[in-house]
């Protein structure tokens, strides 16, 4: 007998303790619809081209700048962005670069321009991850490339005298060997 | 605060982020480095033509530090080699290495007579045979020091154990050299940079074993290999000698585990256990708790190639292999005391080998000059 009411006891608990738990699993329930609708939520940007674009929260989360804008302020959902740095087909190929995750199959298809304006927004945007990719990729794009075709790429004028760019040739001989084909 | 006020407060911020940058055309130097310091050593060198601003920028030593601790570990390793005029310093990666013939990625020529006495951060410290002073030596930007004399017969210089290394606390290269004249010995330390300075200092309390004379440099202290000797002359028990660089004291670092008899070289150091050879890395240096074993390499590997009489002589109670690096997929490499070089794969348990004369040392390629 008294064997039963400790286990008739132990059904009991047994009982309030799933009750405990359905409950817990509703509320969790419900905070996964709460955290799923954040996961939806959009932000407003106005690009320097004055298109107004709604952006996913999870890659607004890597701007930094916007991030620590809106930690520090009550804006509500109807707040639009002025991001009068980058146009809106930079912020288009960002998009695509962060959905992608980070693919340098993806920065190969990028025209020297685009690299170049990615790099400069991924700075004023103040995003990490793609900055240390893009720069990544620029830096694979000049590797072993000549000088004139780096002054190329960055529109830059050469402006050494010629004695001044011999000196210098002298100096670093050995690294002229083996330059790649531009 | 309302949504105009937030506006205007959100526009500021902005307009204050992007007032370095004027146009596209002119990226902010800011960038620029952060590109370069992504690039090769040789592309950087050849990318000093562009313009004085981007010349600058790579010739600034601080940039060479940053680029230094930036780059990747591309594992190279230096080999000299005497001609009548001159010496050739060659530069190989592990595959340049185990090409038929082995063919370097570059050489630079020096002045004949010059031997290398260690390597530390692209640098390369050299000592001349016949007027003993020694000079610092960055074979990828051709920069050298002015050279420093030792004051040493050329018999004094290569009599006993020496090393080269980078004192990281006060931000200098310094020398090692340790003499024995007439059972007298001698510990100097030789400072490279504005204030170059020689200073005698407290003997080493040990001996390294003579197979590895050349210290090894890590995290600001220079390694050798150790036996402490016991009755009748027998190796009691290993150990690492360590020196100091920033407060130019000797002490003495324990290896794995005390009860094995046979071990090497730091970072890292085989243990003959099993019929297998064990490498073990101390990942933080000096914590005895760090010792992580990262292969064992089987004894048929080293015992393909056995020792000749002589080199077994040379090697009393050492163990076989050296080894030089292990990459992150599990392949190391090692030079044997017969002069082989081995790679092996511990991922497949296969190896390659072949007979490698003269001395090899690690190289990372850096743009760091040694009286900076």
């Amino acid at each position: 007998m008294a064997e039963r009411g400790e286990s008739s006891e132990a059904v009991m608990l047994k009982k309030t303790e799933e009750e405990k738990l359905r409950k817990g699993k509703m509320i969790v329930g419900d905070e996964s619809k709460a955290g799923y609708e954040e996961e939806g939520k959009k932000v407003k940007l106005v690009t320097s081209d004055g298109v107004t674009m709604e952006v996913e929260i999870s890659i607004v989360k890597e701007m930094e700048i916007i991030q620590t804008f809106i930690g520090a302020t009550d804006t509500d959902d109807s707040f639009i962005f002025p991001i009068s740095n980058v146009s809106s087909h930079i912020l288009n190929q960002i998009i695509e670069l962060v959905k992608g995750e980070y693919d340098q199959e993806l920065a190969k298809k990028l025209s020297h321009d685009e690299l170049k304006e990615i790099l400069v927004a991924a700075n004023y945007l103040n995003m990490k991850t793609l900055f240390h990719f893009i720069a990544t990729a620029i830096a694979n794009v000049i590797q072993n490339k000549s000088v004139e075709f780096v002054r190329d790429f960055f529109g830059i004028v050469n402006d050494f005298t010629e004695e001044e760019e011999a000196e210098l040739r002298k100096t670093n001989a050995w690294a002229f060997e083996g330059v790649d084909e531009d | 605060m309302d949504k105009e006020t937030s506006l205007q407060e959100f526009k500021r911020v902005c307009i204050h982020k992007s007032s370095s940058r004027s146009s596209l055309q002119d990226l902010p130097e800011e960038l620029i480095q952060n590109i370069l310091l992504r690039v090769s050593i040789k592309t950087l060198l050849q990318l000093k033509l562009l313009c004085k601003s981007w010349n600058s920028i790579i010739s600034h030593p601080q940039f060479a530090k940053h680029h230094l601790l930036a780059s990747t570990t591309h594992h190279q390793f230096l080999s000299s080699a005497t001609a009548a005029a001159d010496t050739k310093i060659h530069i190989f990666s592990i595959n340049s290495f185990f090409q038929k013939p082995p063919t370097p990625l570059g050489f630079c020529t020096i002045t004949a007579h010059n031997l290398i006495l260690g390597s530390c951060n692209g640098i390369v410290c050299l000592c001349h045979v016949h007027q003993c002073h020694i000079t610092l030596f960055n074979p990828s930007t051709g920069f050298a020091s002015p050279p420093l004399p030792t004051h040493l017969s050329p018999g004094e210089v290569f009599s006993t154990f020496h090393g080269f290394g980078y004192d990281h606390v006060n931000d200098k290269y310094k020398v090692l050299l340790v003499t024995r004249v007439f059972s007298e010995t001698v510990t100097k330390v030789y400072t490279f940079g504005e204030n170059c300075r020689i200073r005698v200092v407290e003997n080493a309390p040990l001996d390294p074993h003579p197979s590895g004379f050349l210290g090894k440099c890590v995290s600001g202290t220079l390694n050798w290999m150790a036996p402490k000797l016991g009755q009748n002359d027998s190796i009691d028990q290993w150990v690492i000698l360590s020196f100091d660089l920033a407060s130019e004291t000797f002490s003495e670092v324990m290896l794995p585990d005390r009860n094995i008899d046979n071990n090497i070289c730091k970072p890292m150091i085989n243990v003959r256990k099993k019929g297998c050879w064990g490498v073990w890395v101390m990942k933080e240096y000096g914590v005895q708790d760090s010792w992580t074993m990262l292969m064992m390499v089987p004894r048929f590997v080293t015992d393909h190639w056995p020792c000749t009489r002589n080199e077994l002589c040379a090697c009393r109670g050492c163990p076989p292999l050296d080894p030089l690096c292990v990459s992150e997929d599990g392949v190391a490499l090692f030079k044997t005391t017969s002069s082989k070089l081995l790679l092996y794969h511990s991922k497949h348990g296969t190896f390659n080998c072949f007979r490698f004369r003269g001395d090899i040392w690690s190289y990372h390629e850096s743009l760091v000059s040694p009286s900076s």
